[in-house]
């Protein structure tokens, strides 16, 4: 999944930013608070992420659910692609 | 009683001694030592040991004034000591009646800052247990041993109940109080709180270490009632001036600066610095008036982190901004005026980030770097806040 495989991408780059060490497999399961990034780190990705997707899924919404695992994570993100116009749109 | 948090840097413990006049140090650091300060040092685990090896060797507490000396977080690097009485740090604490059984507190604060001691002084005044996992301990961890325990009261910052939500541990806790505090709780925390415990009472908190606790709201929206300044909650008033700064006057307030300078005017009233916006019939949190960014409950000012940015080989401009984020409330923010160069943009970004770590706290380095051709400046040459080209 391209959409899945950005988020990855950026997450990687966020922790090398951070000096942080990221699990080395990154499954839907991982628990995102043990994948080492810490909460600065999540804010860093979710910036990241729009900065480059161009939406922000936490605050698109008022009924904001916290992610517990990554597949949560990209869940939220592709959900909030599909709701967006052309440019947004993650495949 | 001067009470020193363990982040405490080596360069600011010795003038917070001497600013609270201290003679005996009690601690638990087992290297400590400072020549400089005619100290008489106690280790914590002695002390333990003593009382444990002599039962009935401690005396019993006579009345004594104790002024608790509790330093600030402070956003300029030099902490201010605020002294308080017993009686302003527990103002707001109702110990006249007993807390429901059932009420057992998690201890996810600090115990010497200002929020760590509500906590203490809540629980203990009421007469409800206190969970309290090692100092050391993670928020996960902490989290495993409040489920552990049967915990149902948490006070926490807005960033760490986002945490919280996301830690799969906390699926088990069972909460029927939940307090925030320490930073802008906005009405997306509270709405996700609300929907994870929908028995929990949710109580919101406006506090500092200077004011004591001001107020609390209780009914589950952001900011604070407008009608509040014409029918003030109890103990306290509230007033907003013309550049929406929030001022309040908490009745029966004696705390003090230690360092001397005032800390209430002739009214009485305290200018918190927080500034305030009037949105129908309520007046809503937007920011600290000197422009701090508070990044989870730790404020930094931008003109640290240019300054940071500006010794940074290359850097000719820097522009540092708050960001609002969903995960910590706010994030650092850094367009930068760089000369040329062939390394790529994440290098480029690297270097800069790495280059702050070394001299910032993890939470003040720019969580995104823009790099810009200018930045407009105003007629005193400094770079404009409101606005950044690029």
């Amino acid at each position: 999944m391209q959409l899945e495989d950005r988020i990855k991408a950026l997450m990687r780059e966020c922790a090398a930013m951070a000096g942080a060490t990221l699990s080395e497999t990154i499954t839907d399961d991982l628990v995102l608070l043990d994948s080492g990034l810490d909460s600065l780190g999540f804010a860093t990705l979710v910036v990241s992420l729009e900065e480059e997707l161009g939406f922000d899924p936490f605050t698109m919404s008022d009924e904001i659910v916290y992610p517990t695992t990554f597949g949560e994570f990209v869940a939220i993100y592709r959900e909030a692609s599909v709701s967006l116009p052309e440019r947004g749109k993650a495949s | 009683m001067l009470l020193l948090p363990a982040e405490m840097t080596e360069e600011d413990i010795p003038r917070l001694l001497e600013l609270g006049d201290a003679t005996v140090l009690l601690t638990d650091d087992a290297a400590w030592r400072d020549a400089r300060n005619p100290l008489e040092i106690l280790r914590a685990r002695e002390v333990a040991d003593l009382l444990r090896a002599t039962p009935g060797a401690a005396v019993p507490p006579g009345p004594t004034a104790t002024e608790w000396l509790i330093p600030t977080s402070g956003t300029t690097g030099k902490p201010k000591v605020v002294a308080h009485s017993f009686r302003s740090l527990t103002r707001t604490i109702r110990s006249d009646r007993v807390a429901p059984e059932d009420l057992v507190w998690g201890l996810a604060y600090g115990i010497t800052r200002f929020a760590g001691l509500q906590v203490l002084l809540q629980s203990q005044l009421s007469g409800s247990p206190l969970i309290v996992p090692p100092a050391d301990a993670d928020l996960t961890s902490r989290v495993d041993a409040f489920v552990s325990l049967g915990c149902t009261a948490l006070s926490a910052t807005p960033t760490m109940w986002r945490q919280i939500l996301m830690t799969p541990a906390s699926a088990a806790l069972d909460l029927i109080q939940i307090t925030l505090g320490g930073e802008i709780a906005d009405d997306a925390i509270l709405r996700a709180l609300a929907r994870r415990w929908p028995r929990a009472r949710i109580t919101h908190i406006y506090a500092s270490t200077e004011a004591g606790v001001g107020f609390s709201v209780k009914d589950g929206r952001a900011g604070f009632p407008a009608a509040w300044l014409d029918h003030s909650p109890v103990g306290v008033q509230l007033a907003v001036d013309s550049r929406s700064a929030l001022h309040i006057r908490p009745v029966d307030a004696d705390q003090r600066r230690v360092d001397g300078s005032a800390l209430f005017d002739e009214r009485g009233f305290l200018d918190t610095g927080d500034l305030v916006r009037r949105e129908g019939d309520r007046f809503l949190f937007v920011g600290r008036e000197n422009g701090a960014i508070n990044v989870g409950g730790s404020k930094i000012q931008p003109e640290q982190v240019e300054q940071a940015l500006l010794e940074c080989p290359g850097v000719h401009l820097a522009l540092v901004r708050g960001r609002p984020s969903p995960i910590t409330g706010m994030v650092v923010e850094a367009y930068i005026v760089q000369e040329a160069s062939l390394a790529t943009d994440l290098a480029r970004r690297k270097t800069i980030a790495d280059f702050c770590r070394q001299r910032l706290p993890a939470y003040a380095v720019p969580t995104l770097i823009r790099f810009v051709d200018h930045i407009e400046l105003n007629q005193a040459g400094k770079a404009l806040r409101t606005s950044a080209a690029g």
